[in-house]
This record gives C-alpha cells, sequence and structure tokens, in this order.
C-alpha cells in the first residue's frame, strides 16, 4: 500500500474508533449511573431519567463495543508509537505521554474487566456489591481514556 | 459450565495482579519494534527503532489469569472471588498510575 492509503486506513480507524468509544461511553455511563442512584425514575429529574433505564440491556453493547475500541487501539498503537510519541518527546510533553501510558494500561485493565462485568450482570446471584463495583471501574476507565485520547489527539494527531 | 462467575472473577482478579506485577518488573513477555515489524523475547541491538511492552504486558498476564483460573477450576478450588475483582480493580488502575508518576514529575 502506497503512504497515502495507510493514511487514509489509519485516519478511518481513528474516527471508527473514536465513535466506538462515544457508543460505548453512552452504554457505560446509563448503566453506572442506573447503578448509583437506585431511586431512579422515569418522571423524575433528569438525572433519574437518565438513570431509568434497563441496566442489564447495556450487557453486549458494552462489552461489544468495548472489544471494538480495544482491538482497533491496539491496530493504531504501533503508528502512535512512531509518530505521535515521538514528536511528544521532541515536544517534552512528558505529561502527555504519561496520559497515554496510565489509558493503555487502564484499558489492558478494562478488558480483564469484562469476563466479571458479564459474570455478575448475567448470573442472578451475581454479587450486587460487585455489579455495582466493576461497573463504576469500567465507567472511569472509559471516561478517562475518552478524554485523555481527545486530548493528545488534539495536541497530536496521527 | 467453567465459565461461572467465580472463573470470570478468578480471571479478572488474576489478570490484573499478574499485570502490575509485570508492569513493575519491566518484564513483558515479548518486545514489538513497529518501526521493524519484528517481534522479540529480548532486547534487541542495533538500530531497530523504538520497542513496545504493552503487547508483551498484556500477553503474559492474559497467559498467567488463564492458567491460575483453569487450575482453581480443574482443582475444584472454591474461594468467592467477586468482591476481590472488584477490589483489585481500582487497586490495579492507582498501581498503573503510580508506575507512571515519573512522566508527571520533572
Amino acid at each position: 500500500m502506497t503512504d497515502n492509503k495507510v493514511l487514509n486506513l489509519l485516519i478511518f480507524l481513528l474516527i471508527f474508533h473514536g465513535l466506538a468509544g462515544v457508543v460505548l461511553l453512552g452504554a457505560i455511563s446509563h448503566q453506572a449511573s442506573s447503578c448509583l442512584l437506585q431511586n431512579a425514575n422515569p418522571q423524575g429529574n433528569i438525572l433519574r431519567r437518565y438513570a431509568s433505564v434497563n441496566s442489564s440491556a447495556f450487557i453486549n453493547t458494552v462489552i461489544i463495543s468495548y472489544l471494538i475500541t480495544f482491538v482497533l487501539g491496539s491496530i493504531l498503537y504501533p503508528a502512535y508509537r512512531l509518530e505521535v510519541r515521538i514528536a511528544f518527546e521532541e515536544m517534552q510533553l512528558g505529561w502527555a505521554i504519561g496520559l497515554f501510558e496510565i489509558k493503555e494500561h487502564w484499558g489492558a485493565l478494562g478488558l480483564a474487566a469484562l469476563p466479571l462485568y458479564s459474570g455478575v450482570w448475567r448470573s442472578p446471584e451475581g454479587d450486587r456489591l460487585a455489579r455495582t463495583g466493576i461497573t463504576l471501574s469500567l465507567a472511569v476507565i472509559v471516561w478517562f481514556n475518552f478524554i485523555a485520547g481527545h486530548l493528545l489527539n488534539n495536541y497530536r494527531g496521527l | 459450565m467453567i465459565m461461572t462467575v467465580n472463573f470470570r472473577a478468578s480471571l479478572t482478579a488474576t489478570f490484573c495482579v499478574a499485570y502490575v506485577v509485570l508492569l513493575s518488573l519491566d518484564s513483558p513477555l515479548f518486545l514489538y519494534y513497529p518501526l521493524t515489524g519484528e517481534w522479540a523475547f529480548r532486547q534487541l541491538e542495533g538500530n531497530h527503532g523504538p520497542a513496545m511492552q504493552w503487547y508483551g504486558l498484556l500477553m503474559g498476564a492474559a497467559i498467567a489469569a488463564t492458567v491460575v483460573s483453569l487450575s482453581l477450576s480443574l482443582l475444584n478450588i472454591k474461594i468467592r472471588l467477586e468482591k476481590v475483582a472488584t477490589i483489585l480493580m481500582p487497586v490495579a488502575m492507582l498501581a498503573c498510575v503510580y508506575f507512571m508518576r515519573g512522566f508527571f514529575i520533572y
């Protein structure tokens, strides 16, 4: 493939990576808020209405969108390492490199959270505290990675 | 049958521990050199460009998690690990931030 085609493919994958991230962010935020706001009701204020969803309906969306986002991120990572990180090093933006490092490690831990997440949500004997805890951890990872990814892409995109 | 909640919890818990241990020891299973497209079990000498540890860390932790979880399952060791795994997740996240502190402290 020519350099131009590779660049176009990378940009396409990056946009798709971001869009999958948006789907993931929406699904996990609904689910996390419904875990936190136990007395959510569709007639209440906007927060309570936002949280009054059938949480188990989001399980597959969260898992599939996480996997898609993760796989696309893994494909794009070598390009970041060569094109972006070196530029960050030259610009002496240590904090930007650090943010991405945390993003990649948290992304891996989020992947590891999926088996437990799936188990506690699907199983009737799934512990409610474990369900809330793992969902909130996943939500923190997704929000952090989404914001860090966008911030870093604004500084120096692919 | 094998994919019980406890098996899944042990996968999550063991992966978190293994990942943090491998990260702290700076010991990925293998390295990837994106400039040349080479994979290596040790640091290559010469000009191969920057090395990436992440794939090696992921694979190392995944193998450890699978082996430990399968062993617990096959040996029929019944330990309730849901809460442990739930607590280990944020602990592992904080540990990663701690190991990356050098990037933020000049």
